[in-house]
């Protein structure tokens, strides 16, 4: 061999530095042009910031009954109405952003972890441990995800933190799939065989070969993946097993307006609004992010 | 083919045996049901004979394996709350949710359809734009919520329909009115996501070379769109279905719930609030069992479409 180990590897480095630095500036090029992921972006810069400063921004305090005001419409004084036990929806709802944004967060965080190791385990090691993980998939599979996930919290109990659980126990199944079938089409990549070739351990081509080439699909499946917690999160809290009254959380803020839906639309209308508002910000920038960094996923939906 | 569909076929006992180890060890983590149940009202002798009764004082392992059993003779058991057959509930129910998810899977498709081609046939146009920018909407409104906003402005505002409930046999005016709110609120969200598909695929078989030859040899644009290139996009169509079919199902459990319609999964919900569990562990199987033949139905509608997958 003309070409000493040392200047191979350099090689290699120099040249997926160059892929990388090439991806970043198209990155950039194409998202900008993407008015709606644009729009997305700043949709979830604004549901953040309300969680962020709730306490400043509502008028009221959201958990204070006012009897002398039960649902009384949208007015200067109440821009969103007030509900049942007259307490002001609009503080609600911006409250309720918290609950939404741990939601999509904490669902997120499990389904990453959990997803992305047993997916790494089972592209990259196959034989047994694959078919043993890949079963287990097909079987969660075979349950749709909304009822898993309702028999799960059922059985946790309700609260926040059940919630995120329940949905996070139901929601790695398919990244774990992705990042399956993504570590599978890297490991016969050449660059990887020239890395194994360099004698490079299994976990510096993971971490140094095959996680960097990966974070594409990653992040636009997770930001594609927050809108469904939030709207799985929302029907848990709405069928009553989820974030429990007096808490406003939207989808549970809808369920008590629902009572009053004759005569008080705005109760569960409004809080539907901001569920809605969010999840679209989230697909808009999801949506953005895979033309960008991802143009070959561009022809899946 | 006939291989293929027996080898099919096969795979499903065992995804079915894991579904009920996993919904098995689900319900026996959450607490001991007896207690829940009659928890305040019974003494410690009493709870523990009914704890007997019921086989909950056997070890784990000898209750699945007893409760497997009697299911594979088609008895899932007795309600906790209600002392009624677990069979016999789910029977009671589950044609209503049969009902619920096929019109609302007709509504997804007639809508999907047209929209996706004109779409893709009439690209970058208004009609093109505004369906897209409405399908994002769309898909991005929870189910229950458009439930109860298509009920404010059609049973409460304009007194079309009727706010929730069953009206009798579904064939009927009578009946079906109460089918149309659910049905519209678990269809058309879906519609929004398969015309997105279409479109997309359409437009990438506009441009291959045997649509090409189609038009070149003069044949009209419609044969073109629907006999060349809508056959071969129906293909991602139904692997979409397949991959929507548990959605179908799951979604069905919110529509049930908002509308009172007397399915399935108004039952679920009300069986895990009470930990009624023979009840959820019967409806959960008995959703699996209809997802995985659901998800053969679409595999060998796959296959039937396209002949490369029956020759693998």
């Amino acid at each position: 061999m003309s070409v000493s180990k040392k200047e191979a590897k350099q090689q290699v480095e120099i040249e997926v530095a160059e892929k990388e630095v090439i991806a970043s500036g198209q990155f950039w090029r194409i998202f900008k042009r993407n008015k709606l992921a644009i729009i997305g972006a700043l949709i979830i810069i604004g549901v953040v910031l309300i969680a962020i400063f709730a306490p400043v921004i509502a008028p009221y305090d959201p958990t204070v009954q006012d009897y002398d005001n039960l649902l009384q419409p949208p007015s200067l004084d109440h821009p969103f109405g007030t509900d049942d036990l007259g307490r002001d929806l609009f503080s609600r709802v911006a409250y309720g952003a918290r609950y939404t944004l741990l939601v999509g967060i904490g669902v997120v965080v499990i389904v990453a972890v959990v997803g992305s190791v047993l997916g790494f385990v089972a592209g990259y090691y196959g034989g047994k441990i694959d078919s043993l993980i890949m079963r287990f998939v097909d079987i969660m599979l075979a349950i749709p995800a909304l009822v898993l996930a309702l028999a799960i919290a059922g059985a946790l109990g309700g609260g926040l933190w059940n919630v995120i659980i329940a949905i996070g126990a139901v929601g790695w199944t398919q990244f774990t799939r992705i990042v399956r079938a993504e570590v599978l089409k890297l490991r016969e990549s050449e660059y990887i065989t020239a890395a194994r070739a360099l004698g490079a351990s299994d976990f510096k081509i993971i971490a140094h070969h095959i996680a960097p080439n990966m974070m594409a699909p990653v992040i636009v499946y997770i930001t594609l993946y927050v809108p469904s917690a939030i709207l799985w999160a929302a029907s848990l809290s709405f069928l009553g097993l989820g974030v429990q009254p007096p808490y406003p959380e939207w989808g549970a803020l809808i369920a008590n307006g629902r009572a009053y839906i004759s005569f008080a639309w705005w109760i569960a209308t409004i809080p539907g609004l901001a569920i809605m508002l969010t999840v679209l910000g989230f697909n808009f920038l999801g949506d953005g992010l895979r033309d960008a960094l991802d143009p070959r996923m561009a022809r899946d939906l | 083919m006939f291989q293929y569909i027996l080898r099919r076929t096969l795979l499903i006992i065992p995804i079915l045996l894991g579904v009920t180890i996993l919904v098995f060890s689900l319900m026996h983590i959450s607490g001991d049901p007896v207690k829940l149940t009659y928890g305040t009202n019974l003494t410690a002798d009493m709870l523990q004979q009914k704890r007997q009764e019921l086989g909950l004082d056997k070890p784990i392992v000898e209750q699945y394996f007893h409760w497997l059993i009697n299911a594979l003779h088609g008895d899932l058991g007795l309600s906790i709350r209600t002392h009624s057959g677990v069979i016999q509930l789910i029977n009671e129910r589950v044609w209503a949710t049969l009902e619920l998810t096929t019109i609302a899977l007709l509504i997804t498709l007639v809508v999907s359809i047209p929209a996706g081609i004109i779409s893709a046939v009439k690209r970058y146009t208004f009609f093109d734009q505004v369906a897209r920018i409405f399908a994002l909407f769309w898909v991005s409104m929870p189910y229950f919520w458009l439930g109860l906003i298509f009920m404010i402005i059609f049973s409460i505002n304009l007194k079309l329909l009727p706010v929730s409930g069953r009206g009798g046999a579904i064939w009927t005016w009578e009946g079906f009115k109460y089918l149309i709110l659910p049905s519209l609120t678990l269809g058309l969200p879906p519609a929004a996501l398969f015309m997105r598909m279409i479109r997309s695929n359409m437009l990438e078989i506009i441009n291959e070379d045997y649509v090409r030859t189609a038009r070149s040899k003069g044949l009209k644009e419609y044969t073109v769109v629907l006999k060349h290139a809508f056959r071969n996009a129906l293909i991602s169509v139904v692997t979409l279905l397949g991959l929507r079919i548990p959605w179908l199902f799951g979604g069905a459990v919110i529509t049930e719930t908002v509308f009172a319609w007397p399915g399935m999964g108004r039952l679920l919900v009300d069986s895990i609030m009470k930990r009624d569990y023979p009840v959820v562990q019967g409806v959960v199987l008995v959703i699996a069992i209809l997802v995985v033949i659901s998800n053969i139905i679409v595999d060998f509608a796959y296959a039937f479409l396209d002949p490369r997958i029956r020759y693998n």
